[in-house]
Protein backbone atom coordinates (compact mmCIF):
# COMPACT_ATOMS: atom_id res chain seq x y z
CA UNK A 1 0.00 0.00 0.00
CA UNK A 2 1.03 3.39 -0.34
CA UNK A 3 -0.07 5.48 2.75
CA UNK A 4 0.07 9.14 2.80
CA UNK A 5 1.14 9.78 6.69
CA UNK A 6 0.83 12.55 8.41
CA UNK A 7 4.06 13.76 10.43
CA UNK A 8 7.13 15.92 10.15
CA UNK A 9 10.87 14.83 9.67
CA UNK A 10 12.39 12.88 13.13
CA UNK A 11 15.54 14.44 12.14
CA UNK A 12 13.33 18.03 13.66
CA UNK A 13 13.12 16.61 17.47
CA UNK A 14 16.94 15.43 16.88
CA UNK A 15 17.66 18.81 16.20
CA UNK A 16 15.88 20.00 19.60
CA UNK A 17 17.07 17.36 22.03
CA UNK A 18 20.95 17.97 20.05
CA UNK A 19 22.18 14.02 21.33
CA UNK A 20 25.71 13.93 22.67
CA UNK A 21 28.54 13.29 19.72
CA UNK A 22 29.50 9.95 20.59
CA UNK A 23 25.56 9.04 19.86
CA UNK A 24 26.00 6.93 16.50
CA UNK A 25 22.62 5.10 16.65
CA UNK A 26 18.66 5.39 17.66
CA UNK A 27 16.75 2.72 20.05
CA UNK A 28 12.90 2.88 19.98
CA UNK A 29 11.01 0.94 22.59
CA UNK A 30 7.18 0.58 21.83
CA UNK A 31 4.81 0.15 24.92
CA UNK A 32 4.38 -3.10 26.35
CA UNK A 33 0.97 -2.48 28.21
CA UNK A 34 -0.85 -6.22 28.40
CA UNK A 35 -3.89 -4.79 29.66
CA UNK A 36 -3.80 -2.80 25.86
CA UNK A 37 -2.26 -5.20 24.05
CA UNK A 38 -3.50 -8.82 24.67
CA UNK A 39 -0.56 -9.97 21.83
CA UNK A 40 1.82 -9.42 24.35
CA UNK A 41 1.04 -12.90 25.88
CA UNK A 42 2.15 -14.48 22.79
CA UNK A 43 5.84 -15.46 23.06
CA UNK A 44 7.10 -14.78 19.74
CA UNK A 45 8.81 -11.63 20.65
CA UNK A 46 10.86 -10.91 23.79
CA UNK A 47 9.14 -7.64 24.65
CA UNK A 48 8.72 -4.67 24.87
CA UNK A 49 9.80 -4.25 20.84
CA UNK A 50 12.85 -2.74 20.43
CA UNK A 51 13.92 -1.19 16.67
CA UNK A 52 16.76 0.86 15.87
CA UNK A 53 17.97 3.19 13.36
CA UNK A 54 22.27 4.43 12.57
CA UNK A 55 22.23 8.22 13.77
CA UNK A 56 22.74 9.30 10.09
CA UNK A 57 19.34 7.09 8.95
CA UNK A 58 16.83 8.90 11.55
CA UNK A 59 18.10 12.22 10.93
CA UNK A 60 17.27 11.67 7.09
CA UNK A 61 14.56 14.02 6.30
CA UNK A 62 12.77 11.17 5.12
CA UNK A 63 12.24 9.55 7.97
CA UNK A 64 9.15 10.99 9.88
CA UNK A 65 7.44 10.67 13.32
CA UNK A 66 3.91 10.42 12.21
CA UNK A 67 0.72 10.88 13.61
CA UNK A 68 -1.65 9.92 11.52
CA UNK A 69 -2.47 8.57 7.75
CA UNK A 70 -4.81 9.41 5.18
CA UNK A 71 -5.68 12.98 7.06
CA UNK A 72 -6.92 11.04 10.68
CA UNK A 73 -5.06 10.47 13.98
CA UNK A 74 -3.24 7.32 13.95
CA UNK A 75 -5.52 4.17 15.41
CA UNK A 76 -4.07 2.31 17.99
CA UNK A 77 -2.93 -0.89 15.13
CA UNK A 78 -1.31 1.98 12.99
CA UNK A 79 0.60 2.92 16.55
CA UNK A 80 -1.13 5.82 17.92
CA UNK A 81 -0.47 7.62 19.48
CA UNK A 82 3.58 8.26 17.68
CA UNK A 83 5.22 5.89 15.40
CA UNK A 84 8.11 6.13 12.80
CA UNK A 85 7.87 5.65 9.02
CA UNK A 86 10.70 4.72 7.46
CA UNK A 87 10.14 4.32 3.80
CA UNK A 88 12.51 3.19 2.33
CA UNK A 89 12.98 -0.31 4.60
CA UNK A 90 10.54 -2.75 5.19
CA UNK A 91 8.04 -2.54 7.60
CA UNK A 92 8.71 -3.35 10.61
CA UNK A 93 11.74 -1.21 11.10
CA UNK A 94 9.17 1.83 11.51
CA UNK A 95 7.91 1.57 15.52
CA UNK A 96 4.84 1.53 16.60
CA UNK A 97 3.42 3.19 19.49
CA UNK A 98 7.13 4.53 20.57
CA UNK A 99 7.34 5.65 24.12
CA UNK A 100 11.35 6.05 24.47
CA UNK A 101 13.72 7.34 22.28
CA UNK A 102 17.06 6.45 23.28
CA UNK A 103 20.72 7.83 21.68
CA UNK A 104 23.09 5.07 22.24
CA UNK A 105 27.37 4.67 21.03
CA UNK A 106 26.16 0.75 20.51
CA UNK A 107 24.25 -1.08 17.37
CA UNK A 108 20.73 -1.75 19.56
CA UNK A 109 19.67 -5.33 19.25
CA UNK A 110 16.61 -5.05 17.36
CA UNK A 111 13.65 -7.44 18.56
CA UNK A 112 13.39 -9.32 15.13
CA UNK A 113 17.22 -9.49 14.65
CA UNK A 114 17.12 -11.39 18.68
CA UNK A 115 14.15 -13.43 17.71
CA UNK A 116 15.67 -14.82 14.07
CA UNK A 117 18.87 -13.64 13.27
CA UNK A 118 18.97 -15.34 10.21
CA UNK A 119 15.81 -13.81 8.93
CA UNK A 120 16.05 -10.71 10.20
CA UNK A 121 19.08 -7.99 9.64
CA UNK A 122 19.95 -4.65 11.47
CA UNK A 123 19.33 -2.80 8.50
CA UNK A 124 16.33 -4.13 6.24
CA UNK A 125 16.76 -1.95 3.49
CA UNK A 126 14.06 -2.78 0.64
CA UNK A 127 16.18 -4.94 -1.63
CA UNK A 128 15.06 -6.88 -4.66
CA UNK A 129 18.35 -8.63 -4.95
CA UNK A 130 18.77 -10.36 -1.65
CA UNK A 131 16.26 -12.85 -0.89
CA UNK A 132 14.99 -13.54 2.24
CA UNK A 133 15.07 -16.95 3.82
CA UNK A 134 11.55 -17.62 2.76
CA UNK A 135 10.89 -15.73 0.28
CA UNK A 136 11.91 -13.94 -2.33
CA UNK A 137 12.12 -9.68 -2.42
CA UNK A 138 12.52 -9.31 -6.35
CA UNK A 139 9.00 -8.59 -6.85
CA UNK A 140 5.55 -7.26 -4.74
CA UNK A 141 2.26 -7.13 -5.03
CA UNK A 142 0.74 -3.41 -3.37
CA UNK A 143 -1.63 -4.66 -1.62
CA UNK A 144 -5.13 -2.39 -2.41
CA UNK A 145 -4.36 -1.25 -5.50
CA UNK A 146 -3.73 -4.46 -7.47
CA UNK A 147 -6.46 -7.09 -8.30
CA UNK A 148 -6.16 -10.47 -7.43
CA UNK A 149 -4.51 -11.88 -10.50
CA UNK A 150 -2.37 -8.51 -11.47
CA UNK A 151 0.98 -9.40 -12.13
CA UNK A 152 3.50 -8.72 -9.16
CA UNK A 153 5.63 -6.06 -9.76
CA UNK A 154 9.45 -5.57 -9.55
CA UNK A 155 10.19 -3.84 -6.46
CA UNK A 156 12.79 -1.19 -6.16
CA UNK A 157 15.95 -0.87 -4.58
CA UNK A 158 15.28 1.16 -1.61
CA UNK A 159 11.45 0.86 -2.54
CA UNK A 160 12.30 3.81 -4.96
CA UNK A 161 14.47 5.97 -2.75
CA UNK A 162 17.85 4.74 -4.04
CA UNK A 163 18.16 8.60 -5.17
CA UNK A 164 17.57 10.35 -2.00
CA UNK A 165 19.04 7.19 0.24
CA UNK A 166 21.58 5.01 -1.45
CA UNK A 167 24.53 7.06 -0.51
CA UNK A 168 23.79 6.14 3.48
CA UNK A 169 25.26 2.87 2.29
CA UNK A 170 28.25 3.85 0.14
CA UNK A 171 31.04 1.81 0.19
CA UNK A 172 28.63 -1.21 2.62
CA UNK A 173 28.07 -5.00 1.19
CA UNK A 174 24.23 -4.81 1.52
CA UNK A 175 24.32 -8.81 0.95
CA UNK A 176 26.14 -8.86 4.46
CA UNK A 177 24.58 -5.75 6.04
CA UNK A 178 20.66 -6.48 5.12
CA UNK B 1 -16.73 -35.52 -9.61
CA UNK B 2 -14.71 -36.67 -7.20
CA UNK B 3 -15.51 -39.40 -5.52
CA UNK B 4 -18.28 -39.49 -7.20
CA UNK B 5 -18.04 -42.29 -9.76
CA UNK B 6 -17.23 -44.93 -7.21
CA UNK B 7 -20.06 -44.27 -4.65
CA UNK B 8 -22.17 -47.13 -4.36
CA UNK B 9 -24.78 -45.62 -3.43
CA UNK B 10 -25.18 -41.69 -2.84
CA UNK B 11 -26.15 -42.21 1.25
CA UNK B 12 -27.06 -38.83 3.28
CA UNK B 13 -24.26 -39.26 4.96
CA UNK B 14 -21.77 -39.51 2.52
CA UNK B 15 -23.22 -36.64 0.93
CA UNK B 16 -22.91 -34.30 3.68
CA UNK B 17 -19.73 -35.02 4.20
CA UNK B 18 -18.84 -34.20 0.77
CA UNK B 19 -20.35 -30.99 0.88
CA UNK B 20 -18.96 -30.77 4.13
CA UNK B 21 -15.54 -31.08 2.16
CA UNK B 22 -16.06 -28.88 -0.40
CA UNK B 23 -17.19 -25.89 2.43
CA UNK B 24 -14.24 -23.85 2.54
CA UNK B 25 -14.02 -23.47 -1.21
CA UNK B 26 -17.37 -22.27 -1.59
CA UNK B 27 -16.84 -20.06 1.67
CA UNK B 28 -13.16 -19.09 -0.27
CA UNK B 29 -14.71 -18.45 -3.94
CA UNK B 30 -18.40 -16.32 -2.26
CA UNK B 31 -15.77 -14.17 -0.11
CA UNK B 32 -13.56 -13.49 -3.43
CA UNK B 33 -17.26 -12.66 -5.50
CA UNK B 34 -17.84 -10.13 -2.37
CA UNK B 35 -14.47 -8.60 -2.41
CA UNK B 36 -14.70 -9.79 2.00
CA UNK B 37 -11.32 -11.87 2.31
CA UNK B 38 -9.40 -9.16 4.06
CA UNK B 39 -6.93 -6.81 3.46
CA UNK B 40 -4.46 -9.65 1.71
CA UNK B 41 -6.72 -12.29 0.13
CA UNK B 42 -4.43 -13.83 -1.50
CA UNK B 43 -2.82 -14.52 1.62
CA UNK B 44 -6.15 -15.88 3.30
CA UNK B 45 -7.00 -17.66 0.08
CA UNK B 46 -3.41 -19.42 0.51
CA UNK B 47 -4.01 -20.29 4.00
CA UNK B 48 -7.64 -21.50 3.99
CA UNK B 49 -6.72 -24.21 1.13
CA UNK B 50 -3.66 -25.29 2.92
CA UNK B 51 -5.82 -25.25 6.62
CA UNK B 52 -8.44 -27.42 4.60
CA UNK B 53 -5.56 -29.76 3.39
CA UNK B 54 -4.51 -30.76 6.38
CA UNK B 55 -8.01 -31.45 8.09
CA UNK B 56 -8.63 -33.18 5.46
CA UNK B 57 -5.48 -35.38 6.16
CA UNK B 58 -6.08 -35.44 9.58
CA UNK B 59 -9.67 -36.84 8.87
CA UNK B 60 -8.82 -39.29 6.93
CA UNK B 61 -6.85 -40.93 9.55
CA UNK B 62 -9.75 -40.59 11.49
CA UNK B 63 -11.82 -42.72 9.81
CA UNK B 64 -11.37 -46.32 10.76
CA UNK B 65 -11.55 -45.04 14.52
CA UNK B 66 -15.25 -43.39 13.46
CA UNK B 67 -15.91 -46.65 11.24
CA UNK B 68 -15.81 -48.92 14.41
CA UNK B 69 -17.05 -46.27 17.25
CA UNK B 70 -19.26 -43.53 16.40
CA UNK B 71 -20.10 -44.38 12.79
CA UNK B 72 -19.89 -47.30 11.29
CA UNK B 73 -20.04 -47.14 7.25
CA UNK B 74 -17.94 -43.50 7.10
CA UNK B 75 -15.14 -45.59 5.46
CA UNK B 76 -16.88 -45.64 1.89
CA UNK B 77 -16.32 -41.88 2.49
CA UNK B 78 -12.58 -41.93 2.92
CA UNK B 79 -11.52 -42.04 -0.69
CA UNK B 80 -13.78 -39.05 -1.34
CA UNK B 81 -12.37 -37.34 1.49
CA UNK B 82 -8.65 -38.46 -0.05
CA UNK B 83 -9.33 -37.22 -2.80
CA UNK B 84 -10.16 -33.86 -1.98
CA UNK B 85 -7.54 -33.64 0.55
CA UNK B 86 -5.32 -33.98 -2.85
CA UNK B 87 -7.62 -31.68 -4.71
CA UNK B 88 -7.00 -28.64 -2.01
CA UNK B 89 -3.23 -29.28 -2.31
CA UNK B 90 -3.14 -28.94 -6.01
CA UNK B 91 -5.22 -25.59 -6.31
CA UNK B 92 -2.91 -24.30 -2.83
CA UNK B 93 0.00 -25.00 -5.14
CA UNK B 94 -1.99 -23.16 -7.73
CA UNK B 95 -2.13 -20.05 -5.49
CA UNK B 96 1.31 -20.65 -4.59
CA UNK B 97 2.56 -20.49 -8.17
CA UNK B 98 0.03 -18.01 -9.45
CA UNK B 99 0.01 -15.20 -6.13
CA UNK B 100 4.14 -15.91 -5.28
CA UNK B 101 5.35 -16.36 -9.19
CA UNK B 102 3.01 -15.27 -11.67
CA UNK B 103 2.39 -18.86 -12.87
CA UNK B 104 6.18 -18.78 -13.66
CA UNK B 105 6.76 -22.32 -12.97
CA UNK B 106 10.99 -22.12 -13.20
CA UNK B 107 10.38 -19.48 -10.39
CA UNK B 108 8.95 -22.02 -8.52
CA UNK B 109 11.51 -24.55 -9.43
CA UNK B 110 13.98 -22.38 -7.68
CA UNK B 111 11.85 -21.81 -4.51
CA UNK B 112 11.92 -25.51 -4.38
CA UNK B 113 15.82 -26.04 -4.09
CA UNK B 114 15.80 -22.83 -1.83
CA UNK B 115 13.33 -22.74 0.96
CA UNK B 116 12.91 -25.80 2.76
CA UNK B 117 8.85 -24.69 3.40
CA UNK B 118 7.99 -25.00 -0.70
CA UNK B 119 10.60 -28.19 -0.96
CA UNK B 120 8.78 -29.90 1.86
CA UNK B 121 5.39 -28.86 0.63
CA UNK B 122 5.99 -29.98 -3.16
CA UNK B 123 7.32 -32.88 -1.74
CA UNK B 124 3.93 -33.95 0.43
CA UNK B 125 2.12 -32.62 -2.75
CA UNK B 126 4.49 -35.11 -5.19
CA UNK B 127 3.74 -37.99 -2.66
CA UNK B 128 0.12 -37.66 -3.01
CA UNK B 129 0.11 -37.90 -6.50
CA UNK B 130 0.34 -41.81 -6.65
CA UNK B 131 -2.64 -42.61 -4.20
CA UNK B 132 -4.76 -39.77 -6.08
CA UNK B 133 -3.77 -42.13 -9.47
CA UNK B 134 -4.56 -45.05 -7.46
CA UNK B 135 -7.89 -44.44 -5.55
CA UNK B 136 -9.87 -46.28 -8.61
CA UNK B 137 -11.40 -49.58 -8.32
CA UNK B 138 -9.16 -50.80 -11.17
CA UNK B 139 -5.89 -49.82 -9.94
CA UNK B 140 -6.64 -51.49 -6.14
CA UNK B 141 -7.73 -54.73 -8.44
CA UNK B 142 -4.63 -54.52 -11.04
CA UNK B 143 -2.33 -53.90 -7.82
CA UNK B 144 -4.01 -56.44 -5.30
CA UNK B 145 -1.89 -56.62 -2.13
CA UNK B 146 0.55 -53.47 -3.21
CA UNK B 147 -2.31 -51.35 -3.23
CA UNK B 148 -2.36 -51.18 0.43
CA UNK B 149 2.06 -50.68 0.96
CA UNK B 150 1.49 -48.21 -1.44
CA UNK B 151 -0.98 -46.44 0.49
CA UNK B 152 0.82 -46.18 3.20
CA UNK B 153 2.68 -43.26 1.35
CA UNK B 154 0.08 -41.51 3.38
CA UNK B 155 2.09 -41.33 6.53
CA UNK B 156 4.99 -39.38 4.80
CA UNK B 157 2.52 -36.75 3.28
CA UNK B 158 0.88 -35.77 6.63
CA UNK B 159 4.55 -35.81 8.30
CA UNK B 160 5.63 -33.73 5.29
CA UNK B 161 2.38 -32.10 5.33
CA UNK B 162 3.12 -30.78 9.18
CA UNK B 163 6.57 -30.30 9.05
CA UNK B 164 5.81 -27.61 6.15
CA UNK B 165 3.27 -25.86 8.18
CA UNK B 166 5.64 -25.72 10.79
CA UNK B 167 8.52 -24.22 8.79
CA UNK B 168 5.70 -21.58 6.89
CA UNK B 169 5.53 -20.27 10.93
CA UNK B 170 9.16 -20.82 12.03
CA UNK B 171 10.45 -17.20 10.93
CA UNK B 172 7.82 -15.21 13.18
CA UNK B 173 8.58 -18.12 15.69
CA UNK B 174 4.39 -18.32 16.01
CA UNK B 175 3.69 -21.75 16.13
CA UNK B 176 0.61 -21.68 17.98
CA UNK B 177 -1.53 -23.48 14.98
CA UNK B 178 1.26 -25.88 14.26
CA UNK B 179 1.05 -27.39 17.41
CA UNK B 180 -2.57 -27.82 17.46
CA UNK B 181 -2.56 -29.42 14.26
CA UNK B 182 0.72 -32.16 15.87
CA UNK B 183 -2.11 -32.26 18.94
CA UNK B 184 -4.64 -33.31 16.97
CA UNK B 185 -2.58 -35.67 14.97
CA UNK B 186 -1.23 -37.32 18.41
CA UNK B 187 -4.40 -37.91 19.58
CA UNK B 188 -5.59 -39.18 16.55
CA UNK B 189 -2.32 -41.62 16.86
CA UNK B 190 -3.32 -42.72 20.36
CA UNK B 191 -6.86 -43.02 19.11
CA UNK B 192 -5.90 -45.39 15.93
CA UNK B 193 -4.02 -47.60 18.73
CA UNK B 194 -6.30 -48.10 21.24
CA UNK B 195 -9.40 -48.05 19.04
CA UNK B 196 -7.67 -50.25 16.33
CA UNK B 197 -4.90 -51.97 18.09
CA UNK B 198 -6.50 -54.01 20.61
CA UNK B 199 -7.24 -56.60 17.67
CA UNK B 200 -4.37 -57.57 15.19
CA UNK B 201 -6.36 -59.36 12.83
CA UNK B 202 -9.29 -57.71 12.77
CA UNK B 203 -7.07 -53.89 12.40
CA UNK B 204 -5.91 -55.55 9.33
CA UNK B 205 -8.99 -54.99 7.65
CA UNK B 206 -9.96 -51.36 6.32
CA UNK B 207 -7.44 -49.58 8.26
Amino acid sequence: MVIPWVGYSLSALIRRVQPLGSAKYVAFTTLADPRMMPGLRSPVLDWPYVEGLRLDEAQHPLTLLSFGLYGHQLTAQNGAPVRLVVPWKYGFKSSKSIVRIQFQEREPLTSWSAAAPQEYGFYSNVNPAVPHRRWSQATERRIGEDGILSARRPTLPFNGYAEQVASLYAGMDLRRFY
Amino acid sequence: MLGWTSAVSINPLYLSLWCWAAGPLLELSARLLLDSLGANPQEEILRGLGRQTLVLLWLVLLVPVLQRTLWPGVLMARRMLGLWAFFYAGIHLLAYAQFEHDLVWPALAVDAFQRPFVTVGLLALLLMLPLALTSNRWSMLRLGKHWKVLHQLVWPVVGLALVHYVLHKAGKNDFFEPALAALALVAILLLRRVRLGSNRRDARGPV
